[in-house]
């Protein structure tokens, strides 16, 4: 007995089973049917490197949108075009901008907005663009990173620079620079004691010249009264000589005057033969001296001369004492 | 009283007369107090002659005082010396300078040096002048040098210059000559000749020495 199968009952319950599977599969993929999107373009001017599709948007740190295509810009091949999908009611208004953000230096890359003044209307596609267009800006990280090379270039110049200011022989001359300044302060501080000395021997020296000057003070006391009293006659003797000198010199210059050209002559020609005349004095004094020691020692020597052998150049030999 | 008088003074006149006689005799029995040379032939006498010009006068030249030359050794002399091996000296027998080896040295080079440089040099004589320079000589050596054999003989002449600026104490120069010359024979007018070869070699070589520095002599 063949059983009567209800192609009705099946039927129904695999239509019933796949919607349940399409539901299963919505509920699954937290698909939004109900939610609009809107596209945008963004311009980088360098590298995106580490962003990727599907990429998140994040609209001051809330995601709103996606990554949908990253391409070279059409009409610039130095631009880099990314395509983003963001929810429609977020307010992308005139004056937002887009930065490349990274997640950490090795993370991945994603794309912030910011948004413009409240007041600013929303941003519209100009004419010529498929979408509108967020501009870019620069962030800090990709400040870093371009400049990283050239941060690495000087660093090792710097390194360089270093190392060579690190030598064997600066480290020498650093090393006797520093036992130089340690002498110094060695001997500055050795110093200060000794200005401390000489401020102690100052103040001493500060009392003995106030003495002095009270001393001095009664001194020219004494030397007024001195001079008001005693000194008087002096000072008429003194005048007196000072005259009777004065009197002399005029005389000593009428002299020397008159007699100019034999003062001259002698100053000019007599000098020079007084000093030949001295050496030659001195001269005669040495033989004299000799030949006194000489008669003391032997007066017949003197008379008679002292016997020699005389050299005889024809027989060369010298012969008998004369 | 009278007379006898006059006869006691005639005898002490006598006596003095007696004793004087008796001096005199037994003083020349010691033997002659100066020597007046042996008996033997005289010494041949040479000098050191100069055979050139006369120096002319400038008064623009250069006025330099030549100072007694200063001997060493006892080279003082007339006698020709001898240096002999093991420090010994002597003197040639038989043959003598015409005067003082100094004197003769330095007139010499009054009249050569003066010729060749054309500067005033004021010698023994010359007149009570201003001189701007002083030269100093020092003679250490003029004497005969006889060698092994006769071939060998020289003559040696060493002298030393010292030139002074009296005017500022300045010593300009000090130089000193060495010359040898050969003695071609035993004969004393070979020895002459040599010595006098030595001092016109040395002269020459003096005034080529004074020529750049005599300038500063000028007065």
């Amino acid at each position: 007995m063949e059983t009567r199968a209800s192609h009705i009952l099946v039927g129904g319950f695999v239509l019933a089973l796949l919607a349940g599977l399409v539901g299963f599969a919505v509920w699954i993929a937290k698909v939004d049917l109900d939610a609009e999107y809107k596209d945008y373009d963004i311009y980088f001017n360098d590298t995106v490197s580490g962003l990727v599709k599907r990429g998140t948007v994040f609209y001051l740190g809330i995601p709103v949108g996606e990554v949908r295509d990253i391409t070279l810009a059409p009409d610039d091949p130095r631009k880099v075009r990314v395509w983003v999908r963001l929810r429609a009611e977020v307010p992308v208004n005139e004056g937002a901008m887009a930065r490349l953000d990274f997640q950490g230096f090795t993370g991945v890359a994603y794309i912030e907005l910011f948004g413009g003044p409240p007041e600013a209307p929303l941003l519209t596609p100009h004419p010529g663009q498929e979408r509108p267009v967020i501009p870019a800006q620069v962030s800090g990280l990709q400040v870093i990173f371009a400049s990283a090379p050239d941060l690495l270039d000087a660093a090792g110049l710097a390194v360089a620079q270093v190392q060579k200011l690190l030598a064997d022989e600066n480290l020498a001359e650093i090393s006797g620079i520093l036992k130089n300044t340690n002498t110094i302060t060695g001997n500055l501080a050795v110093g200060t004691k000794d200005i401390d000395g000489l401020m102690v021997d100052a103040r001493a020296a500060l009392v003995e010249v106030a003495g002095a000057a009270d001393a001095i003070k009664e001194l020219a006391n004494s030397g007024k009264k001195l001079l008001s009293e005693d000194a008087k006659p002096l000072i008429a003797e003194a005048v007196k000589t000072m005259q009777s000198a004065q009197s002399m010199l005029n005389r000593v210059d009428a002299l020397v005057a008159a007699n100019e050209g034999a003062v001259t002559q002698f100053v000019n020609g007599s000098l020079p033969e007084v000093s030949r005349m001295i050496v030659d004095l001195r001269k005669t004094a040495r033989t004299l001296s000799r030949l006194v020691t000489r008669i003391e020692h032997n007066p017949g020597e003197v008379i008679f001369g002292t016997p020699e052998d005389e050299y005889d150049p024809k027989t060369r030999t010298q012969g008998e004492k004369k | 009283m009278t007379v006898f008088n006059q006869k006691f003074r005639e005898r002490i006149k006598a006596v003095k007369y007696v004793m004087f006689a008796s001096a005199v005799f037994s003083l020349s029995a010691c033997g002659p107090l100066i020597s007046f040379g042996n008996d033997g032939p005289a010494d041949e006498v040479y000098t050191l002659a100069y055979n050139g010009t006369y120096s002319v006068f400038n008064a623009a030249a250069p006025r330099i005082y030549l100072d007694e030359p200063l001997m060493a050794e006892g080279l003082a002399s007339r006698k020709m010396s001898v240096r002999l091996p093991d420090f010994r000296r002597s003197t040639i027998s038989s043959i003598s300078w015409s005067a003082n080896l100094s004197d003769l040295i330095r007139g010499y080079m009054a009249r050569s040096i003066a010729v060749k440089t054309g500067a005033q040099l004021i010698s023994e004589g010359g007149l009570d002048v201003q001189v701007g320079c002083r030269m100093a000589v020092n003679v250490w050596a003029f004497e005969l040098v006889p060698g092994e054999s006769q071939i060998d003989d020289k003559v040696s002449s060493t002298i030393e210059l010292t030139l002074l600026n009296v005017t500022n104490g300045a010593l300009l120069g000090r130089q000193t000559f060495v010359v040898e010359k050969q003695v071609d024979s035993i004969e004393g007018v070979a020895i002459a000749a040599a010595f006098n070869e030595a001092i016109q070699e040395s002269s020459a070589t003096m005034s080529e020495w004074l020529l750049p520095i005599q300038s500063s002599c000028q007065l």
